[in-house]
Parts: structure tokens; C-alpha cells; sequence
């Protein structure tokens, strides 16, 4: 990989950064199917931090997409990137970028499980565009959060100004700026590109969260003491109930540092110091105040207590706590610090309770420590675990044991004497380092109107009397960030003399966003409602031209069409198509057909669409005998739609063509001119029902054909090798049907040879009727064996099939360009046909045509 | 790893001739208005609507039908999927009160055995033009041991009780439902659930 060659530098913050020489980090946040596409997606001045394959919402709608995070010269963009081709030759094309800046935002959720796989979401956005990524949980993905989050992070402590971030610029060349992407170009609207609706919920809740919550002030009180491992004192109500009388606080934390300094502390996790101040403490809580112990966090001196009033108790969610230790070997815990989080009504709060490493000359570790505090100190029974910096408000407190520099001990003592406290702050090391922008970036602090809080000579009010003299400093610090903090009151208090140091305290009032129930509860049904009415206004809708086509009379093999338009009136794309009938059956019965029978319409368009009508040889006899209804009654159906029916009535014309051979022998009258009842009639006893006494050998229909053929002449060539046009086959037809004409047909040899077949092929029964069929193969093998299952045929099918046979033997010698085995092939084809059931193989085509070809090649004797 | 917003998915379906109000029925409750004109349906369209039962989110998908004769071998393909059948007759017309007989039928022959039904008098504002009494309303529906109610599109009487009282009826099946199942399992056979009180809310 490339990054083999990577160099490592620290950045401004002591954070450690890679700078590779290639443009991919296949680093632990890296997707690495997706490094070819990446190596050709990113130009060598950027570089890939990370990829992960995830779903994107926005809106409505939900796609599967690639997200990518890219840097250039320490700024990072989101890429979400459309996948093209097949991993491991996949392109990515990016339709949108999310520049890291003070415009971005992202809100990580707790990670859940849906459907029993894991999934890790979070909300990003970017000025007024909103997209919610959801991808499966692992640790590539929640890397991949993690170093957007961080990426966020270190965007807000940049000291170079804001950069327009045309870099991105690169990206954007196949597809549109989504930021200037207009809602109303986005079509495809499949079902699972809908963004889910649980999604568009959170996202819409949290976009009107101002309505349904109000910023309520409560007063949070901190103090920070360093006691030096001595036993409490009689009393602490001097510095924790200093707040005014009437005014209890509403949440203290109280954080202390070298509560303990027995070996034992550090070797043992139990102290009975601890119980010792905390006892203490809740002792000395604001009288007018009862106070619910949240959660107390202890590492060796560091102690951390949060209290909040009982009434606020069941406001509180989420309480976690951590610490870490920066001391030797970053374990033992004599540095370190200790946080405790938690969610009060709707805001996140994070307290720090810090001991950085002491001695003036130790700036640099100080700074060390409070680095890796923020870094590294996280929540992790949160899901996915919490940073400190991932809390809406932060109070840190602690022994910072950042000093005065370039001052002496006399200097601070005159300042302090004329209460000039500020000229003693430039001096002070955490303000210089903050303002560096080393430490606390961000993070606020109220003026230090109070005297340095050590070194003290315990027991007294006086700074060091000792050899090393020490220059008096502010220790002892609290430090906040966020918003809608304003702090009341930051002072020390002298009258503890047990330590080195005095007690400091801070106290706030800070607006606490209360969600109220009610209101809240109608958002959220007015929403309801509101995505309802968009789910059913954004429902594919079309208008159609006509719901009812009458294609009025319509004869055998006339093929007729009538168009209908559908529109597109709604506000999507809809895709249409016709749905199957019931019980499975095709779209429509087999004589009709849509075209297009499937489309795609966009916002605003229509489309035609052709019903076309053909009785075939399959359907003639079916309809002939009325056993099948003439209409029919199609559905359209919109995909995440309705469905619309559109009702088609014909009215058949009863034909010759298809019947069966028993009535065409015992009648007179051209068939089209028998009422069809009297057709049903003949045909379901044609015995009975029979107009002549004496029946024709064959059909009256089927000579006239031959005859026509006949006199056209046999020897043109092959009769079979082109098909008749529409007319010709209808003149055909309607002499069959209606004059019986024995002189020429007007029409080409082709014409008459084809209806010869659709005449043959729409046979109710065929020649070689269907319960012959499987004893006809049978006996396909032999001549003898053939012949003998002519010999059973009834009457009126032996002679047809005879007085066919003779004449195609007498098409053979007439016409030299015609070959048997074709001539077998196509006229078994429609002289032996499967029962409806009947499955044809290439085999059983073979074996029927073998069957017709003995017939063709011997002296007929049957 | 789509997420739901509801609970509960219901299928309901409005049946009933054409013209007696189903669709006026469904626009009113799913979008609280009500139009003259409507184009009479040829097809089936449906629309959604998430109300709240119990403290369960219940998206109602509901269907509605073309009641035209000539479609009924089409329309009758939808029960099966349906959950719910509400069963519009129109107190201004004898006919369409007569063919309940007939939409009755359909649903026994069509739709799932254990298909919650309900009766509709839709129209209840015209109480000049009424031909059907309520009575006779109130007594093919206890005939066949199904809930009715008398509603108006038109003047908002009864649309969103009787979509309620539906839902209520399904939800109660299917936990009884499964009360039964977790029952039988045990080995104790469960005799059928009493069906909730018949017309007992009334329009004016
Ligand atoms: N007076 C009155 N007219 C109604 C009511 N519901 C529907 N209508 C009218 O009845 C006619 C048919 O309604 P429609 O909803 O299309 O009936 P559908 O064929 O069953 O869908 C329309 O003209 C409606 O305006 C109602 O509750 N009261
Ligand atoms: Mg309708």
C-alpha cells in the first residue's frame, strides 16, 4: 500500500497526522475494495481517508451510495459517490459534497439493531441540506464516523481562515453541486430509494425542535479543589452553599484532586477518603435544596461527584462516566482526569475533572494532558461511544497547574494587594497557551477576580514562606464551552486553610432545552399527518383517454387496433404496466395484446398505447362456440400505484376457420351465414344437427382451397416460401365464410397456400385428433405401424388426411424446389397437434414429422 | 435496514355499488374534504393514513374499489390481501341496500375466512331523500353478526369511527390472536372471541 511510506508529524493540537506520498490511506476507517476507484476518483494533491458503503437518505428518498472522506491540506469534504460497474473495477462518481467547515454538522446516533444486523447512523448536514447515512455497523464503518466526527472536530480549531474549499471543485464534474440540486429534478422513486419515513421523521422533528422545546435556565454549580490528601474540614458550606440563599443550585459537580494520597489509593480502588468528603459534601449542599447523588467518578486523588435537585432527577438520562490516567506510563493515575456525562432533558453535559502534571518548567506536558483527556477520555457505554467534545455543554475543571511566568513572587503579591488581578493574567500560562490555540480551543473562561489559588501555607492564608518560595499561581480553573452558558459567579475561597490550595468555584446559569410534551406530541402528529398527505400526494397518478375501447366486429386473422392515451398527471415518474389476471392468467386472453405492455412515463408525459386484436388458430374455435367471453377487461397497473382497468368488447365473427371437421362435412351453407347458435348446435352433435343426409367425404372449404391452388399452379416454386398479405387472407377468408365461390380467387398462391395451413391449424380437432396424438408418435417408426393408426381414425379424418397426402404427393412432383422432409415438417405441424395440456419437445416435432413423411415417400394405400 | 415508523400495517378495503360514496368516504378520511364531483373509479386506488391505537402506530392502507358489475371478477381478486372490509350501501337507494346480499357473498367467497367486516349507511345528511331506515340498517348487520354505522362523507358524521372502530376490531383479533396461539399451544382449546357491540354509536 502506499502509505507504507508515510511520514508522521504532529499537528498544531499534538494530534498525530499522516502524510502520504500516495493519495489512499487504506487506513482502519477504509473500505479497501474501493481503493482502485478511489486511486482514480482522488487527484494526487488529495488524499482518501476513508470509505465505507452505506444507504443515503435525503428527503425522500434513500439510495445505496459510497461515502468517501477526502482531504486537502488538512480540510476534509464528505464525498457521497454513486457506484458504476462491479467491485473490483467499480467507478465512483460523486453527485454531492459535504465541505467539513463551520457549516457542517454531524450528530452521530446510538448505533441499533434493525432486523438483526447492526446498524450505525448518522445525521449529517451541510448549511440548510440534510442526508442521513445508515451503514452496517463495524469497525471500518464506525471508524469512518469516528474520523468525519474528528475531521469536524479539528475543523473548528483551525487558526487559518475559512477556506472557500475549491478544491472540492474537482468532484463535482459529473453530476450536479448538490447543494444546488433542485428537489424537483430528482425523479426515481423506487421503493426502496424512498428515504425511510422513520428517518424523515427524526430529521423533520429535529429540524422544528425549537418549536417544542424552550430553553430553560437552570443553575449548574462546579467547584475544583486540590486538598493535599488531608481529611475534610467541619464544614464545606461556606464554598458549596455560597450561592444565595434563596437560589439553590440545580446541579452541582464538585471535582477534587489529591483527596487521597495514601499508598493505598494507588494500589487499592477502595478509600475512605472518599467516603469521608463525600459525606462531606452532601452535607454541605444548598440548604434549600434536595439533592440526588447522579454519579460519583473516582481515579486514585481525582474525585468527580455530580448531584442534581430531586426534581430534576427524572430529567436525567444516559449517565455514564470515565477516567483516565496520564501519570506514569499513562496508568497510575496520579494525573489524569475524570469525567462523568449526561442528558439533561435535551441537553448533553459533560463534566472534566482534571489533574495536569505540576512544576512550572512542565507547560508542555500540561498540555500533553489535556490533550489526551480530550482525545481519549470517552463514554463508552454510550452507543457508539461519546467523545468529551460530543456534548452540547462542557465544564472542565481541575488542578491545571498551569503558573504565572515571567513574575515573581513580590509582583503577585503587590497586584493582588491593589486587586489588580489582570495584570497578572497575561502572565498566566493557560491563558497564553489557550490563546495559542494549543489548549481549550473553544472552551471560555470568566475573568480570575480572586487571588491565585496556591501555594498556601496550610494552615494559614499565606503564599509560600518556604526555601523554594514559589511564585503564587492559578491553579486551580474552570473552563466551559458551549452555548447559552453564562456564568454567575468565579471566585476562591481563603477561609479553607487544610490544603496548599484554595476551593474555587463557578457557577452558571445555563439554558437547558426542555422539551415540552404536549407541544411536542402535536408536531409529531401534525408531521404524521403531513407525511401522510405527502405519501398519498407523491402516489404515481395517470389519466387515460378512454377506459373503454369497442374494437366492434372482428373476423379470423383480422388483425385490428385501437389506440388509447395515458398521461402522466402526477408529480413522480411512474412506471406502468399490465398486471396479470387472476388465477395467474396472462395480462389479457391470448387474441389481445398491449404495446407497449410496459413503460416508463415522466412527470407531464404521455404515451399510446396500441391494443391489438388477432384471433388466431388457437382462440377461433374457442370464440366460434362463444366459449370464450368477447371482452376483456385489462389492468393497468402503476408500480406503488393503482390500478386502473381499461374494458375491451369485440363481437366475433363465427368463421370456418376453426371448426371441426365432422360439422363442415354435414353442411351446405357457407358457415358465416349460419347464426352462430345454429354453428354451437352442429358442432356439439353434428349428427344430430346436421343439414345434409348424406355428409361430404371432406370439407366443401378445404377443396375450394385446393382447387384454387390447383388452378394457380403448383410448379412456381415453393407455395409455402412467402406468406399472404392481411387483404388477400381476408378475401380468402370471407369467400370460405360466405360465397363459395368455385372460380379463381383473386389473390396470389401464397395467400391460398397459407390459409391452407390457419384452415389446418384452426381445425377444433385436428386431422390427426388429439387422442391419436401420443399413439402417433408412437408409431412414427415404421410406415406399416403408421398406416395402422390411420386405419382407426374416424371416417371423415382418414379421408381428409388421405385426400391431403395426395395432394402434397402431387405438390412434390409438381414442384422440384420443394423439399419432402420440409413439406412433412410443416404440415405434420399443423395435422398433429399436442392436446391443449401437451408439451412439445424438438424430439416429438421430429417424430411427427417422420410420421407424415412415410406417407409422402410410399404409394399412399390408405 | 429500512426502519418503519408504524407498528402495524392494515389492509382495508370499501366495497359496495357505485356511487353510494366509497370514495368520497376515503378523501374525506384521509384528507378531511370532501368534493361533488368525482369521477367514478375505474380500478382501484388507495391511500394511506397513520392513525394512533392503543400507543401502537397503525398505518391504514386502504382500498378502493371500482363497484361497477362488469369488474367484479377483477375487484374480487383484492380481498384476499385485505384485512378489513368496510361494506358502503347509500340510505338513498334501495338497490344498492338490497346487493348487500350480493357483496356479502363475494367477501365469503373471496376474501380471508377471518376478514373483519363492517356496514356502512353512507349519505346520513340526506334525511329527506332517505329510503332506507336506520333500523333495517341496524338489522342485516346484526343478521350477520357485523358492526354498522351510519355515516356521512359529505357532513364528516362517523368517517373516523368507523375506520377506528375497524382498525380496533382487527388490532383486537390479532392479540386475541395470539393469545389463542400461545393457548392452543399449551393444550387449551379457546372458543371464539365475542365480536364488539353492534351500532352503537348513531348520526343525527
Ligand atoms: N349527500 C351526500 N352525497 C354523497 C356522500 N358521499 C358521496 N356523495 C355523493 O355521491 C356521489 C358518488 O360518490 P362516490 O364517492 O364517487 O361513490 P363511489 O362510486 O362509491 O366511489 C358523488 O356525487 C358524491 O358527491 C354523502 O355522504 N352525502
Ligand atoms: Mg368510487
Amino acid at each position: 500500500m502506499e502509505s507504507a511510506s508515510s511520514s508522521s508529524s504532529l499537528d498544531s493540537e499534538g494530534n498525530q497526522h499522516r502524510h502520504d506520498c500516495g493519495r489512499v490511506w487504506n487506513g482502519m476507517s477504509m473500505d479497501a475494495r474501493y481503493i482502485p476507484a478511489l486511486r482514480r476518483l482522488v487527484p494526487p494533491d488529495h488524499r482518501a481517508v476513508g470509505c465505507v458503503r452505506c444507504m443515503i437518505s435525503r428527503g425522500r428518498k434513500r439510495t445505496p451510495q459510497v461515502c468517501v472522506l477526502v482531504e486537502h491540506m488538512q480540510e476534509h469534504c464528505v464525498l457521497i459517490c454513486a457506484e458504476e460497474g462491479a467491485l473490483p473495477n467499480a467507478t465512483l462518481k460523486s453527485d454531492s459534497r459535504f465541505p467539513i467547515n463551520v457549516d457542517f454538522r454531524i450528530d452521530i446516533e446510538p448505533v441499533s439493531t434493525v432486523g438483526g444486523s447492526r446498524v450505525i447512523t448518522a445525521n449529517l448536514s451541510y448549511k440548510r441540506k440534510k442526508l442521513i447515512f445508515e451503514a452496517d455497523y463495524d469497525d471500518t464503518a464506525d471508524r469512518f464516523v469516528k474520523e468525519i466526527s474528528k475531521a469536524f472536530e479539528n475543523s473548528k480549531y483551525r487558526n487559518t481562515p475559512a477556506s472557500d474549499y475549491l478544491w472540492v471543485e474537482v468532484y463535482k464534474n459529473n453530476s450536479k453541486f448538490f447543494l444546488d440540486v433542485n428537489p424537483e429534478d430528482e425523479d426515481d422513486l423506487g421503493e426502496e430509494n424512498k428515504a425511510s419515513r422513520e428517518c424523515m421523521v427524526k430529521c423533520l422533528m429535529q429540524e422544528r425542535e425549537d418549536e417544542f422545546t424552550v430553553l430553560n435556565e437552570f443553575r449548574i454549580f462546579t467547584g475544583t479543589w486540590n486538598v493535599n490528601g488531608m481529611a475534610p474540614p467541619e464544614s464545606l458550606s461556606e464554598w458549596l452553599a455560597s450561592s444565595a440563599p434563596n437560589e439553590p443550585p440545580d446541579v452541582y459537580a464538585i471535582g477534587f484532586q489529591e483527596l487521597d494520597l495514601s499508598k493505598e489509593a494507588f494500589v487499592f480502588a477502595d478509600s475512605p477518603r472518599e467516603k469521608e468528603w463525600l459525606l462531606k459534601v452532601k452535607e454541605s449542599l444548598h440548604p434549600k435544596g434536595r439533592y440526588k447523588e447522579i454519579k460519583t467518578v473516582r481515579l486514585i486523588g481525582m474525585m468527580l461527584s455530580v448531584f442534581v435537585e430531586e426534581k430534576h432527577a427524572p430529567f436525567v438520562a444516559n449517565v455514564d462516566c470515565n477516567s483516565l490516567g496520564t501519570g506514569i506510563l499513562g496508568m497510575m493515575g496520579n494525573k489524569g482526569g475524570v469525567g462523568v456525562r449526561l442528558d439533561l432533558h435535551s441537553t448533553s453535559i459533560c463534566f472534566v475533572n482534571c489533574h495536569l502534571a505540576a512544576h512550572a518548567e512542565e507547560r508542555e506536558r500540561r498540555n500533553q494532558d489535556f490533550n489526551d483527556i480530550r482525545n481519549k477520555l470517552s463514554f463508552n457505554q454510550m452507543r457508539p461511544a461519546k467523545s468529551v467534545s460530543e456534548h452540547d455543554q462542557i465544564y472542565w475543571m481541575g488542578d491545571m497547574n498551569y503558573r504565572l511566568q515571567d513574575t515573581t513572587k513580590q509582583h503577585v503579591e503587590q497586584a493582588c494587594a491593589n486587586n489588580d488581578f489582570s495584570s497578572l493574567w497575561e502572565r498566566d500560562q493557560l491563558r497564553d497557551q489557550q490563546a495559542k490555540r494549543i489548549i481549550f480551543i473553544g472552551f471560555e473562561e470568566g475573568p480570575l477576580n480572586f487571588k491565585p489559588t496556591y501555594k498556601y501555607d496550610v494552615g494559614t492564608n499565606q503564599w509560600d514562606t518556604s526555601e523554594k518560595a514559589r511564585v503564587p499561581a492559578y491553579c486551580d480553573r474552570v473552563l466551559w464551552r458551549g452555548n447559552n452558558i453564562r456564568q454567575l459567579c468565579y471566585k476562591s475561597h481563603d477561609n479553607f486553610v487544610i490544603s496548599d490550595h484554595k476551593p474555587v468555584l463557578a457557577e452558571f446559569s445555563s439554558g437547558i432545552r426542555v422539551v415540552d410534551a404536549v407541544k411536542r406530541k402535536e408536531i409529531y402528529q401534525e408531521l404524521m399527518k403531513q407525511l401522510d398527505k405527502e405519501e398519498n400526494d407523491f402516489m404515481p397518478q395517470v389519466t387515460v383517454d378512454e377506459h373503454y375501447l369497442n374494437f366492434g366486429r372482428v373476423h379470423f386473422y383480422e388483425r385490428v387496433q385501437r389506440s388509447f392515451k395515458i398521461t402522466n398527471t402526477g408529480p413522480v415518474i411512474v412506471r406502468f404496466l399490465f398486471k396479470e389476471q387472476p388465477k395467474g392468467r396472462r395480462y389479457a386472453k391470448d387474441w389481445l395484446k398491449a404495446d407497449p405492455h410496459n413503460g416508463t412515463l415522466k412527470k407531464g408525459e404521455s404515451c399510446d398505447i396500441t391494443l391489438e386484436i388477432l384471433v388466431d388458430p388457437a382462440s377461433a374455435s374457442k370464440l366460434n362456440m362463444g366459449e370464450e367471453k368477447m371482452s376483456e377487461v385489462l389492468v393497468l397497473h402503476l408500480v406503488d400505484g393503482k390500478d386502473i382497468f381499461i374494458s375491451v368488447d369485440m363481437e366475433y365473427q363465427h368463421s370456418c376457420f376453426g371448426c371441426s371437421l365432422e360439422a363442415l362435412v354435414r353442411h351446405m351453407t357457407p358457415i358465416g351465414l349460419l347464426p352462430q347458435e345454429t354453428l354451437i348446435a352442429l358442432e356439439t352433435d353434428p349428427v344430430k344437427n346436421a343439414e345434409l343426409g348424406v355428409p361430404f367425404e371432406t370439407p366443401t372449404e378445404l377443396w375450394i382451397i385446393m382447387d384454387a391452388l390447383q388452378r394457380k399452379g403448383l410448379s412456381g416454386g415453393n407455395i409455402f416460401g412467402k406468406s399472404g398479405s392481411q387483404v388477400e387472407i381476408q378475401t380468402v377468408r370471407e369467400a370460405l365464410d360466405t360465397k363459395r365461390p368455385d372460380g379463381q380467387l383473386d389473390v396470389s398462391v401464397h395467400a391460398v397456400a397459407e390459409c391452407l395451413l390457419l384452415f389446418l391449424s384452426a381445425l377444433r380437432e385436428p386431422v390427426i385428433p388429439y387422442c391419436f396424438f401420443k399413439k402417433c408418435l408412437d408409431s412414427s417408426v415404421t410406415y406399416t405401424q403408421a398406416k395402422s393408426v390411420i386405419q382407426e381414425l374416424p371416417k371423415v379424418h382418414r379421408d381428409t388426411f388421405r385426400y391431403l397426402v395426395l395432394f402434397l404427393q402431387e405438390l412434390l412432383q409438381k414442384s422440384k424446389r420443394l423439399e419432402v422432409n420440409i413439406l412433412a415438417t410443416i404440415f405434420s405441424a399443423v395435422m398433429i397437434r399436442p392436446p391443449q395440456d401437451g408439451q412439445m419437445t424438438p424430439s416429438k416435432e421430429r417424430m411427427r414429422s417422420v410420421f407424415l413423411y412415410h406417407f409422402l415417400v410410399n404409394h399412399c394405400e390408405v | 435496514m429500512a426502519k418503519k415508523t408504524y407498528d402495524l400495517l392494515f389492509k382495508l378495503l370499501l366495497i359496495g355499488d357505485s356511487g353510494v360514496g366509497k370514495t368520497c368516504i376515503l378523501f374525506r378520511f384521509s384528507d378531511d374534504a370532501f368534493h361533488t364531483t368525482f369521477i367514478s373509479t375505474i380500478g382501484i386506488d388507495f391511500k394511506i393514513k397513520t392513525i394512533e391505537l392503543h400507543g401502537k402506530k397503525i398505518k391504514l392502507q386502504i382500498w378502493d374499489t371500482a363497484g361497477q358489475e362488469r369488474f367484479h371478477t377483477i375487484t374480487t381478486s383484492y380481498y384476499r390481501g385485505a384485512m378489513g372490509i368496510m361494506l358502503v350501501y347509500d340510505i338513498t337507494n334501495q338497490r344498492s341496500f338490497e346487493n348487500i346480499a350480493k357483496w356479502l357473498r363475494y367477501i365469503d367467497e373471496h376474501a380471508n375466512e377471518d376478514v373483519e367486516k363492517m356496514i356502512l349507511g353512507n349519505k346520513c345528511d340526506m334525511e329527506l331523500k332517505r329510503v332506507i331506515s336506520k333500523d333495517k340498517g341496524e338489522a342485516i348487520a346484526r343478521d350477520h353478526n357485523i358492526s354498522f354505522l351510519e355515516t356521512s362523507a359529505k357532513a364528516n358524521i362517523n368517517i373516523e369511527e368507523a375506520f377506528t372502530q375497524l382498525a380496533e376490531a382487527i388490532l383486537q383479533k390479532q392479540t386475541s390472536g395470539r393469545a389463542v396461539d400461545a393457548a392452543t399451544s399449551g393444550g387449551i382449546n379457546v372458543g371464539p372471541r365475542e365480536r364488539p357491540a353492534l351500532g352503537a354509536n348513531c348520526c343525527h
